[in-house]
């Protein structure tokens, strides 16, 4: 059922949910399903009586794998000047790769993703191990090599 | 334009086209400065549809781009729903995208061939428009011009992202640089805004040809002035015209049938 008027707060409500769900799949946060998905909810709130605002998700990936996500410093309404419950976006922000990125100008989190590499992580860890073992036994391993030098200097 | 100009852009380069709720009126010129008009429009008054594509690439290349679009939308099934609507026009225009960068590759080596969008939807008293690029969207509402698009531009970007304020941005050159287009880059995001719909709106679908010649203040006097729309239209093109144009014209005004014959009256105020 389709009002007669329209609601000029619901509009300009969902005007600016509109906003930040299309930056949010422009900038590949959101899939096109989802996008599709919570669009038809904003208009389905304005168009149907009583229908409640919906909560939008715009982050999509952040539910996924927890381990690679860094929380957003302010929330997109704080960062607009706006402060109000309706559109809670202050969930964690996927990390993008470098392939993933969109036009011409870096993306905030970037940076993060930058400084963050798993592979690299455990690669560290893995020489640590290996330095920390050679220092502690420096000395054994020294007289060993020592001893096998000496043994073959005779030996020839 | 002089008589045998203006004859032949009434005759080839300007079209309207009546429904029960609005009247639409194209016009399109390549300009004074370009060989070529590389804009498009179409319109499609029953399915309350119409959209202003900006074609660019060069040597008929932008010509193919926008003409590819404007035949995106051609045939549609029967919807339920605005929401329904929308995703089955991003769809096609996916599809156009697909063709534009084949297109590109077999003909042109892969050189940018692209065309900015913008499509205006009406599903009263919601409307809805659907763009990427610098083809805009305008309303005039209680005899004020409002921008409802915003380009994708490199400008706009930077404002988003706090590098340079709105006021600083208007003293920059290089506002004509855009980030999105159809057919330009391998992923194709279009943007949507929704917004309510009154019988007296007037809409205006105009590629950047129009807003780079002629000053907002004229297009809201021009367009919500006196005169049947096909005299407001012609005396718009003219403003560009004369204004120079260097780039290809394009415009589309939509308006009420009420209004379409005479234009609009405007009480002068009291002292």
């Amino acid at each position: 059922m389709t009002r007669v008027q329209v609601d000029d707060m619901q509009i300009i409500k969902v005007d600016f949910a509109l906003t930040r769900l299309c930056r949010a799949y422009a900038n590949e946060r959101i899939s096109k399903a989802l996008y599709r998905r919570q669009r038809a909810e904003l208009i389905s709130y304005v168009q149907i009586p009583q229908s409640p605002f919906p909560d939008l998700v715009l982050n999509e990936y952040s539910q996924a794998i927890d381990d690679v996500f860094v929380p957003e410093e302010t929330s997109a309404i704080d960062d607009l000047g706006f402060s109000d419950d309706w559109l809670n976006e202050s969930s964690p922000t996927r990390i993008q790769t470098y392939d993933s990125r969109q036009g011409q100008f870096f993306n905030d989190s970037d940076s993060l993703g930058a400084e963050f590499d798993p592979e690299l992580r455990e690669n560290s860890i893995y020489n640590f191990s290996i330095l920390s073992l050679l220092d502690r036994y420096y000395w054994a391993v020294l007289a060993v090599f020592l001893g096998i030098m000496t043994t073959l200097f005779l030996i020839v | 334009m002089d008589d045998d100009e203006l004859e032949q852009f009434l005759e080839s380069d300007l079209a309207v086209s009546r429904s029960n709720a609005w009247v639409f009126c194209a016009a399109t010129h390549k300009g004074t400065v370009r060989q070529l008009n590389e804009d498009g429009w179409r319109y499609w008054p029953k399915r309350g549809l119409a959209l202003v594509a900006d074609g660019m690439g060069g040597h008929e290349s932008g010509d193919v781009a926008s003409t590819m679009l404007c035949e995106s939308l051609d045939h549609a099934p029967s919807f339920t729903s605005l929401s329904e609507r929308l995703n089955w026009i991003e769809d096609q225009v996916t599809v156009a995208h697909k063709r534009i960068r084949h297109y590109s590759k077999e003909h042109h080596d892969n050189k940018t061939v692209g065309s900015t969008l913008v499509v205006w939807v009406d599903a009263s008293p919601l409307g809805s428009a659907l763009w990427a690029g610098d083809s805009r969207l305008y309303r005039i509402r209680n005899r004020k011009l409002e921008m409802m698009t915003r380009d994708h531009s490199q400008l706009n970007e930077m404002i988003d992202r706090g590098l340079i304020s709105a006021e600083e941005a208007q003293e920059r050159k290089g506002g004509n640089v855009i980030t999105r287009a159809v057919g330009a880059r391998e992923l194709l995001h279009m943007d949507t805004k929704l917004f309510e719909i009154r019988a007296d709106d007037l809409f205006i679908l105009c590629s950047d040809g129009l807003y780079n010649a002629v000053s907002d203040a004229h297009i809201e006097a021009i367009c919500h002035g006196q005169g049947s729309i096909e005299q407001r239209s012609v005396t718009l093109m003219q403003q560009a015209l004369n204004s120079g144009a260097r780039d290809n014209v394009t415009f589309m005004l939509i308006e009420s049938p009420s209004h379409a014959v005479n234009g609009y009256h405007h009480e002068e105020p009291q002292l």
